[in-house]
């Protein structure tokens, strides 16, 4: 039997599902992303057979494989933009459980999911502050709003930008906020575009090769910094990373995906020694 | 003068046209060729509202445009899930469809022969019968409609509109409604053009289908595409553009047999020039690729 409640979170209706045969709350349960037996087929091909991980706010995944194992294809699943053939991926968020292929792919970055694309993807016609501001949940978003209540959008617009700032300045990126996105360097748009997932606010950062095309100095220093950001926001992040040995001084675990299955290697000891 | 001045109420009627346009097409990347219908729907409702209903001005006008928006809206339930060039298509078949309403729906519409005798505009007993006057009343309603333009442009609605023209799956990746938004892009631009044909109605005082067929939907791309998309002065100096072109054509003298169509060639080929040379239109901020 399964109960469905009704769940008001960033103006957003969610359906939060807890059934028998998966994952129900327990309290004072540990926020995480859960994915259990993911299976996926594509035109015969099954790429993900069994695929099981857990990943705490706060910790740092690896996700590793040869190419074409399916890694990005994982990610897909994550971010929603594909439904699994079986299994299910939840994010267990303080007080709810969120069945993440239920949910449309537009609604899961406020939920808490995002993703930052291989080819990151930034609005080229807009400033690094505006890509960030994008994210944002913003109640001028509706027009009615934007058209009649000015001054309340115009207020709570203050309140975003100053937010989006911060995030820039985390990235490193706060003296570039008013360049535009087609004018960045790879390594630059890359910082924006992850400032831009943290201003959706979500718990869970997917990142599809953030180090592919730095040099050696630029991917140390974007290390550093997505360590001190799980460090400092309690974010979990999930890398997929070609270049793996640059990540795994800092990652808790490594998901190595092979043959459609996933093998899962502890990192880092609980008290967060390599 | 009254020639000129005629040509202004054009002006302030298609830079309403042009600016609801460009609210698709220049800010959100969503190309439509079904405007001129809505624009014939808006004119049809108003003048039926001002007519059978006895409704005044601006009641009707506003009510008119609301049901242009509300039936883009129950177009755009199914077409928002067209991308590209399907949508088009779409568009163009919406088109089409509206206009063969229109023309075939002779119990309301009166069919090819139009309706005639359209009041002029009146607002709290001022008439508004001289060309001075609706150039006044004209212009400050398309100030309001562009300053509603303006307002939706610079708000986050404006910029994820913006962001599901550079790239949809990357908006949607970060949250950004973009179904959602679609439809209502969809439905305010609609409502905004049905207010713009209810002022032309008015302001003609008859109408047929004609006026209201794919060429003139072309005819309204083009206003945003010379022009240039992405900001408030492309479409306006686009829609000043392809209205007084065709005007300023009349006065160069070629022999009377093959006046009309030369004119139409010259005017086509100075708009391909235009295209070659700034293929952003001539005041856009915006390139498609």
């Amino acid at each position: 039997m399964s109960v469905l409640k009704f769940m008001k979170n960033n103006d957003v209706n969610v359906i939060v599902k807890t059934e028998r045969d998966k994952p129900v709350l327990n309290k004072g349960e540990s926020s995480k992303l859960v994915v259990e037996s993911i299976a996926l087929s594509f035109g015969g091909q099954q790429v993900l057979k069994n695929v099981s991980l857990e990943l705490l706010f706060g910790q740092i995944g690896l996700l590793t494989g040869e190419n074409g194992c399916g890694k990005t294809t994982l990610l897909n699943v994550l971010s929603g933009f594909i439904k699994p053939d079986t299994g299910f991926a939840h994010l267990i968020n303080k007080d709810k459980i969120i069945d993440i292929s239920s949910v449309q792919p537009d609604k899961l970055p406020h939920l808490g999911i995002a993703r930052l694309w291989q080819d990151i993807r930034l609005f080229p016609s807009m400033t690094a502050l505006e890509n960030v501001l994008t994210a944002a949940p913003s109640i001028g978003i509706n027009p009615f709003m934007a058209i009649f209540q000015p001054i309340k959008v115009r207020q709570q617009e203050q309140v975003l930008i100053k937010k989006a700032t911060n995030w820039l300045d985390m990235m490193g990126m706060k003296e570039r906020a008013d360049s535009s996105g087609d004018k960045l360097s790879l390594g630059q748009a890359k910082r924006v575009a992850i400032a831009r997932l943290l201003q959706t606010g979500a718990e869970v950062l997917l990142l599809d090769e953030p180090l592919a095309g730095l040099d050696q100095d630029a991917s140390a220093q974007l290390v550093k910094d997505l360590k001190i950001l799980a460090q400092e926001t309690g974010k979990a992040l999930l890398i997929v990373e070609h270049k793996q040995d640059s990540i795994i001084p800092i990652a808790d675990y490594k998901y190595e995906l092979i043959g459609g299955v996933i093998n899962t290697v502890e990192l880092r000891g609980k008290d967060g020694t390599a | 003068m009254n020639y000129l001045m005629h040509l202004l109420v054009y002006f302030e009627i298609f830079a309403i046209v042009a600016l609801s346009l460009n609210l698709l097409l220049g800010y959100g990347g969503l190309l439509q060729v079904a405007h001129a219908g809505y624009y014939g729907i808006g004119a049809y409702a108003a003048t039926l509202l001002w007519t059978n209903l006895g409704l005044g001005f601006i009641p009707g006008l506003l009510l008119a445009g609301v049901f242009a928006g509300c039936l883009s809206l129950l177009v755009s339930l199914p077409a928002r899930h067209f991308k590209g060039d399907y949508f088009v298509m779409v568009s163009i078949a919406v088109q089409a469809l509206i206009y063969a309403v229109l023309y075939n729906w002779t119990s309301v519409t009166n069919g090819p022969f139009g309706i005639s005798g359209i009041p002029k505009p009146e607002i709290v007993g001022i008439e508004f019968r001289s060309t001075g006057s609706v150039i006044l009343l004209y212009g400050l309603l398309a100030l309001i409609f562009g300053g509603v333009i303006t307002l939706l442009k610079r708000s986050p609605f404006g910029r994820a509109l913006q962001a599901l023209r550079d790239d949809e799956l990357a908006a949607r990746s970060i949250g950004i409604p973009v179904d959602k938004i679609k439809l209502q892009v969809f439905a305010i631009a609609s409502a905004l053009v049905g207010c713009a044909g209810g002022l032309y109605a008015s302001y003609v005082s008859y109408i047929d289908p004609t006026s209201f067929n794919l060429n003139e939907s072309i005819l309204m791309l083009s206003m945003v595409v010379v022009g240039g998309v992405g900001n408030i002065r492309g479409p306006l100096l686009g829609a000043f553009i392809l209205i007084t072109l065709p005007e300023i054509l009349r006065f160069v003298e070629l022999p009377d047999p093959v006046a009309a169509n030369l004119r139409l060639l010259i005017y086509g080929f100075l708009l391909i020039i235009l295209m070659l040379v700034r293929p952003q239109g001539l005041a856009g901020n915006y390139r498609y690729q």
